[in-house]
């Protein structure tokens, strides 16, 4: 078939770049429309559909794969590991004292005052004895099933970048997120709903907006769809003054326009794929709302994940984490789930940013995200899901161990920060590198945003670097050129 | 060695590559038979060894421990066998196709090996090296070649010259072209194809009668005309060069003054601009136009992409966001104009290409002196002018608001009476509008001294108005010679300014500031002694007020004629202590006004709302979002691309490997900025580049047929496509360069061709030779852009707005609150119902429908749209609430147009969403539908069928 001649051209040259393990995914993507369109706006039923010719069936992964689905939640503004997860004693000892070499230091903002020890008391937890700040009650108890990066560094040390960078692998906007690379890779696990789903905080969009799940130059099938409970899909409801009676028959009518034109044009798969879909999106208006229905949860659930709290923002975010784990049963491949907004007049009013008041930003926001969030793994887990499903917790960068030059805030630091991923495949209660004796800069198995990615893609059975997709003269990876699979951390 | 002496030449890797690829390509042509002499096949088969093995086997890898470079190292590694030669492990590993790992020669390539080996395997080189192969040439940096037109079996059919290079290829590959498309599809096709609109119901009658043989070509040269042209393709054009209205990243501010570029771009086309001057302009049209705005917006090509606007107190960071910038202007610059891809060299030598790191730098160069942000694009004489016109328009803004402020101000303490608290009689300050009103009194200083504000804050006010017992005219603004003084100001902000208290603009960007918390005064000498009676102020007096933090509560205005002795006129006594809480919404005003009230609201509205739109387009006029230049910094060639490691300093220069033009563009390191961008200009135009006319020509084919004779029409390197019909490039390439590089011309004899014209029906012969129609053996139908979708949609309900340039619609609600902030509209009003590319294309916050139908966000450069069919296009198309809107407008001009009978009004519905009436058949179901659905149901029905998308 030479709809061939309009896939990116085999490389000669250079053997390694080319894919053909995808060249199914590209193919259809070209194709555009016709069968290949329709089976990427995600139609397919099961993984490997039956019903598609065997040469466009996916080929191997090139590993087994540990998680056949994504929760990331992302902190935005650059949450401080400093006051959550990485704990350093001599940061306590020696508050209030100059950091070495500081005097020479100009971080974002500028310049940096002495140490300064988080406001809030460490313990351990669990049987791995994670130290964690008395920040995060709830998640301390979750500690036994989290395996920790704390090693990891940004190329950039501005919110907006950064965030592209942790979500697409680039600091330039329009680059694909992970999201949509991963249903590139595997397309969708169910047949009404989307298979990339974003829900931002309640209390706004984050900081770049939809550049966060933005399919970049991969096909707009491979976008995230904005989902929350008040409006699951945009234009999901019919219009005002119809019933599903009428618009059954308006349908049907559309059918009949639509079989009649394409009997006077063969040989145009693309006509008889729009058909299919909105057969699709028919299936879509009954399934989204009822994926978004919260009544059918136990008083019990919503109590688990705080949903029944008076403060309007934590229930938001409770419900939202809720929504994400009835996403993920029904079938969505990825959910991208935000905890935090984006920058406001004030430095982390909305967000994580605690330039000016660390003590005060971080009791507003710890407590929205640690309940629910915890109750989020909690339930995942009793439900049997965490076993192949791959949690990520993320944020752009970090914190300076040091307080920002006239204020009680800490600036940006890229040298190093914290994650942590749990369930599929990933090793349990365990720690991973580390930042020096103030939790400044990585210093013990240095990570990059790249690493990560390569893991997270090792865990769905995915070599990072045999991901690809042609784009303006590359073929463009999650990874761009760099990437090691960060195998410590495997289970 | 005694080979011919071009193979003895220093041992340059362009050299050998040279020589030896030609080799290769005339080996190839031999087939591998004996007929060739010793010294052919030794060449042959050395040239097979440097395409396919000496990468690794080479003298400093010597992988697996073989050698290759000459005979003698061949030999004593072990790969040629000297006793018996025929048993050489090289054969060996070649012949089981073990070697070379990317996969097994060619049998005629083997056969070469073994002919060279039987004859002694003898180099004709003295040592072979390994060759970077990305300096191997490359097809598109070869000079443009003449082309022959030749005979072909339908040329019967021809039309002009492309449709016999289209036609060779298809009889060389057993395919016949289709028969000619039907006039109603031919007519909707090149419609929808020039001017992104569908034909009108007259348009499609008088093709249709229009028997004349020059009917079509009246047609196109009536399109090619339509100012709709350049509308459709500057939209092209734009998404080649990422253009988009907002900065992009975290902050995200709206560039309101971008449009100007937009403009230009739609008159290029429009005037059919040579494409050498569409080039020129656009890179240095601040020099060759200078002070014509019209040719100055140009350069908004070089700054329409993302930057980053959050400062960065790290040198490392400053250093990374300036080469973010440079990267974007040159990689779109080269990639727009030459189709190649030099942001892969930042870092090292491009991969692929022959685009050596340096030349990454020297490139970027050429820009040093370009920096993203607005400058003003008009000379003194256009811009005194449009000062004066700007000066007339505030002042009429001034006293519209003011009215509107007084109405809004009345209808509010009809809303919240006036308590009956003794003593707490006025009403309580509020952000928007205040009056303090006082006995007559001579004064030339009056003074407004703050004493406590609502939050603590330091005061703000943005402005201060005087009236006299007349009450007719402002005598506090600057323009009627008055001057504003302060206690102090705000520092380090641009919005808070002591100038502002008397410029006759009100709301936030145009106030004052104390320093102080909760006091300051703020002071206006009227130039004169005056009888003074009132003052007005207010904290944010906007029409959308946004503010009300920083509101005086407590005051004294003061009047003085000699500037020390003051006596107190008026304070808050007696206002109610509901300080800023008084904001009723504008709907509730509303309701308690009386007609007349009302009316006038309406009409003070739509004089604000005119005046705003005039004052915009004065805005960009001066000024245009359209990039700053100033003195070149030095350029560095960065180690690894990271830019704490600067190496080489470097001059402006072009692509080093294009050998017919030479590449340094100015010798000196610290030429001006303007030369050296005029010097790059001028060698991208110049006839002798390899690259620019067959770009443009590419792009131009791909819009018109879906897919260009190279499929990747912003990538000409080894990564990209090979043209799919090279001699019909080059052919019209050479054409364009010769006939002025118009557009233009170039489009007309495309949509003349034969090729063109063609049915799209199915063939089966050529659905088995060629499905994906790659050769053009039929012209399918095509799902048309979002933009056009949008348009059609307006066109189709008869509600399209046809007012061209200017400043955009936007389909979303704005503010800034340090970061930029976008809410989608729920509403769609007249306003937004022009042409889908006036949309303020913001980046990051996109539109349902034209997002789904993938039109690209304009962050990274889309020369190519994606054409994908989704559930969520369905959606968009059925539910969303433009087109439910359009579907009704479109019902109502059904029934006006048609008259009451149903019929008659379904086939009116049909005739103008698919430009024909419906068939017999059709009318029973239709009509039946819209009785039972009716009309508007069965308008939405028709805007979503495949006949009305597809064109």
């Amino acid at each position: 078939m030479s709809s061939f001649t309009t896939k990116p051209p085999h490389v000669d040259l250079n053997p390694l770049t080319h894919d053909d393990f995808l060249s199914r995914r590209q193919f259809l993507s070209q194709m555009g429309t016709g069968l290949g369109g329709i089976a990427l706006a995600c139609l397919l039923a099961e993984e490997a559909s039956a019903s598609m010719q065997s040469e466009w069936a996916p080929r191997q992964l090139q590993y087994p794969a540990k998680a056949k689905r994504i929760i990331q939640i992302f902190c935005p503004g650059a949450v401080s590991q400093l006051d959550t997860f990485d704990y350093k004693p001599e940061l306590i000892l020696r508050h209030g004292q100059a950091m070495p070499g500081q005097e020479k230091l100009v971080t974002f903002q500028g310049g940096n005052g002495a140490l300064m020890k988080s406001p809030w008391g460490w313990k351990q937890h669990g049987q791995s004895g994670k130290w964690v700040s008395d920040l995060l009650p709830h998640l301390a108890g979750c500690v036994d099933d989290m395996a920790f990066i704390h090693s990891l560094t940004a190329k950039s040390n501005t919110h907006g970048p950064a965030m592209l960078q942790m979500n697409t692998g680039f600091i330039l906007e329009g680059f694909p997120s992970m999201g949509a690379w991963t249903t590139y890779a595997l397309g969708t696990l169910n047949k009404d709903l989307p298979a990339f789903v974003a829900i931002p905080d309640p209390r706004g969009m984050p900081p770049n907006g939809p550049a966060n799940w933005s399919a970049g130059f991969l096909p707009a099938t491979f976008q995230g769809t904005p989902f929350s409970n008040d409006q699951p899909i945009a234009n999901l409801k019919s219009p005002a003054g119809t019933d599903s009676k009428s618009e059954r028959e308006l349908r049907q009518y559309l059918e009949e326009l639509n079989q009649d034109h394409l009997k006077h044009h063969p040989g145009q798969s693309e006509l008889s794929a729009r058909i299919g879909a909105y057969e699709l999106a028919a299936r879509m208006q009954l399934s989204a709302p009822e994926a978004t229905d919260l009544s059918r949860e136990t008083p019990e659930t919503l109590k688990l994940y705080g949903a029944d709290s008076s403060d309007v923002i934590r229930a938001g975010y409770a419900k939202n984490c809720i929504l994400a784990r009835r996403l993920l049963e029904r079938g969505v491949r990825f959910v991208q789930l935000y905890c935090g907004a984006h920058a406001s007049a004030v430095d982390g009013n909305l967000n994580w940013d605690a330039h000016k008041t660390l003590k005060k930003d971080y009791e507003r926001h710890a407590p929205i995200m640690d309940q629910p969030t915890a109750a989020l793994l909690h339930d995942l887990k009793r439900r049997g899901l965490l076993e192949d499903t791959l949690v990520l917790w993320t944020t752009e960068f970090g914190r300076m161990p040091t307080h920002q030059t006239g204020s009680e805030g800490r600036d940006h630091n890229p040298m190093g920060f914290t994650a942590w991923m749990a369930g599929a495949g990933v090793k349990s209660g365990f720690s991973y590198g580390e930042t020096d004796e103030f939790g400044y800069q990585a210093v013990k198995d240095v990570c990059t945003i790249y690493d990560f990615h390569a893991t997270v893609l090792r865990l769905l059975g995915i070599d990072h670097k045999k991901l690809t997709y042609y784009h303006n003269g590359s073929f463009r990876r999650l990874t761009d050129v760099h990437g090691e699979v960060i195998t410590p951390l495997l289970a | 060695m005694n080979g011919p002496s071009h193979y003895n030449v220093a041992m340059r890797p362009g050299n050998v590559a040279l020589a030896i690829t030609s080799t290769l390509m005339v080996g190839a042509g031999f087939g591998g038979q004996g007929t060739a002499d010793k010294e052919t096949i030794s060449k042959q088969a050395v040239a097979i060894l440097q395409a396919n093995c000496i990468r690794c086997h080479d003298s400093s890898r010597k992988t697996a421990g073989i050698d290759l470079s000459t005979r003698a190292l061949s030999i004593s590694t072990t790969a040629l066998n000297d006793r018996d030669l025929a048993k050489s492990r090289l054969i060996q590993q070649v012949a089981s196709g073990q070697m070379p790992p990317t996969g097994r020669l060619s049998d005629a390539n083997i056969d070469i090996l073994r002919e060279w080996i039987s004859h002694g395997a003898s180099y004709p080189v003295e040592k072979l090296i390994a060759i970077n192969p990305a300096m191997m040439p490359l097809w598109s940096f070869q000079p443009v070649q003449p082309q022959v037109i030749r005979q072909t079996p339908f040329d019967k059919l021809a039309r002009n010259p492309i449709d016999h290079f289209v036609f060779e290829k298809l009889a060389s590959s057993g395919l016949h072209p289709s028969q000619p498309a039907d006039k109603l599809t031919l007519l909707r096709r090149v419609t929808v194809d020039l001017t992104g609109l569908p034909p009108t119901t007259q348009e499609i009658d008088s093709f249709v009668k229009d028997q004349s043989p020059k009917a079509y070509e009246k047609v196109v040269d009536r399109l090619l005309a339509s100012p709709a042209y350049g509308e459709r393709w500057a939209r092209h054009w734009l998404d080649v060069v990422r253009y988009g209205e907002s900065d992009g990243y975290e902050r995200n501010i709206l560039r309101p003054n971008a449009w100007p570029y937009r403009d230009y771009v739609i008159r290029a086309f429009n005037q059919d601009l040579p494409f050498t001057r569409f080039i020129t302009e656009q890179i240095a049209g601040d020099t060759i136009g200078k002070g014509d705005p019209n040719v100055e917006a140009a350069t908004g090509f070089l700054v329409a992409g993302i930057h980053d606007t959050v400062g960065n107190a790290t040198e490392e960071g400053t250093r990374q966001q300036r080469i973010s910038d440079l990267e974007d202007i040159t990689s779109t610059t080269c990639a727009s104009f030459l189709a190649i891809t030099v942001g892969c060299a930042r870092c090292h030598d491009h991969k692929f290409d022959p685009i050596p790191q340096r030349d990454f730098y020297r490139l970027a160069s050429s820009f040093a002196g370009v920096h993203f942000g607005e400058r003003t694009i008009a000379s003194g004489d256009v811009l005194s002018h449009t000062l004066f016109e700007k000066e007339k328009i505030a002042s009429q803004a001034f006293v519209a608001i003011n009215s509107l402020n007084e109405l809004d101000d009345s209808a509010r303490h009809r809303v919240i009476p006036t308590p009956a608290i003794p003593g707490k009689a006025r009403s309580a300050v509020n952000a928007r509008r205040n009056v303090d009103s006082f006995a007559p009194v001579v004064a030339r200083w009056v003074r407004f001294n703050v004493l406590a504000t609502r939050d603590g804050s330091e005061p703000c006010l943005d402005e201060l108005q005087v009236y006299g017992p007349d009450n007719q005219k402002d005598l506090a603004l600057a323009s009627n010679g008055a001057v504003a003084s302060a206690s102090s100001v705000y520092p380090g902000n641009e919005f808070h300014k002591i100038n502002h208290l008397n410029d006759g603009r009100l709301g936030n960007e145009y106030s004052w500031i104390s320093q102080t918390r909760g006091t300051g005064w703020a002071q206006i000498d009227l130039g004169k002694t005056q009888r003074i009676s009132r003052v007005v102020w207010s904290r944010d007096g906007a029409e959308i007020a946004r503010f009300d933090d920083r509101l005086p509560t407590a005051y004294r205005i003061e009047v003085s004629l000699d500037g020390k002795t003051w006596k107190t006129v008026s304070t808050e006594a007696g206002r109610s202590d509901r300080a800023g809480r008084d904001y009723v919404h504008p709907d509730a005003l509303i309701k308690v006004m009386n007609l007349a009230e009302r009316s006038r609201r309406v009409a003070l509205q739509k004089a604000l709302q005119d005046l705003t739109r005039k004052r915009e387009a004065l805005d960009a006029f001066g000024t245009a979002y359209a990039g700053q230049f100033t003195k070149p910094d030095p350029t560095f060639v960065l180690r690894r691309g990271d830019v704490m490691q600067r190496g080489e300093e470097v001059s402006p220069g072009a692509l080093s490997q294009i050998s017919s033009l030479p590449s340094n563009l100015c010798d000196a390191p610290d030429a001006p900025d303007t030369i050296r961008r005029q010097a790059l200009a001028s060698w991208i135009s110049n006839d002798k580049n390899p690259l620019t006319a067959r770009v443009i020509v590419n792009r131009i084919w791909q819009y018109h047929f879906g897919v260009g004779l190279v499929g990747t029409p912003s990538d000409f390197g080894r990564n990209g496509e090979k043209p799919s019909h090279p001699e019909l490039l080059d052919w019209l390439a050479n054409d364009f360069m010769t006939h002025g590089w118009r557009i233009k011309r170039l489009q007309k004899m495309i949509v003349l061709s034969y090729t063109f014209c063609q049915s799209g029906a199915a063939d089966s012969n050529g659905l088995k030779l060629d499905a994906g129609n790659r050769l053009l053996w039929r012209m399918p139908l095509h799902r048309m852009e979002a933009e056009s979708i949008r348009d059609a949609i307006l066109a189709t309900s008869g509600k399209l707005d046809r007012r061209m340039g200017g400043p955009g619609f936007r389909l979303f609600k704005y503010s800034e609150v340090n970061v930029a902030i976008y809410d989608p509209l729920d509403q769609y009003g007249p306003d937004t119902w022009r042409r889908s590319i006036y949309r303020v294309s913001a980046r990051s916050i996109r539109d349902d429908l034209l997002e789904n139908f993938d039109c690209p966000e304009n962050a990274q450069r889309a020369p190519k749209r994606e054409m994908t069919t989704t559930a969520l296009q369905a959606l968009s198309l059925l539910n969303g609430k433009f087109l439910v809107d359009q579907a009704h407008y479109f019902a109502n001009r059904v029934r006006s147009e048609a008259g009451p009978k149903l019929e008659a009004q379904t086939a009116r519905a049909f005739q103008l969403a698919f430009g024909r009436v419906p068939r017999p058949a059709e009318v029973k179901t239709a009509t039946n539908v819209a009785r039972k659905l009716g009309m508007p149901s069965f308008c939405r029905a028709l805007m979503n069928a495949n006949e009305f998308l597809y064109y």
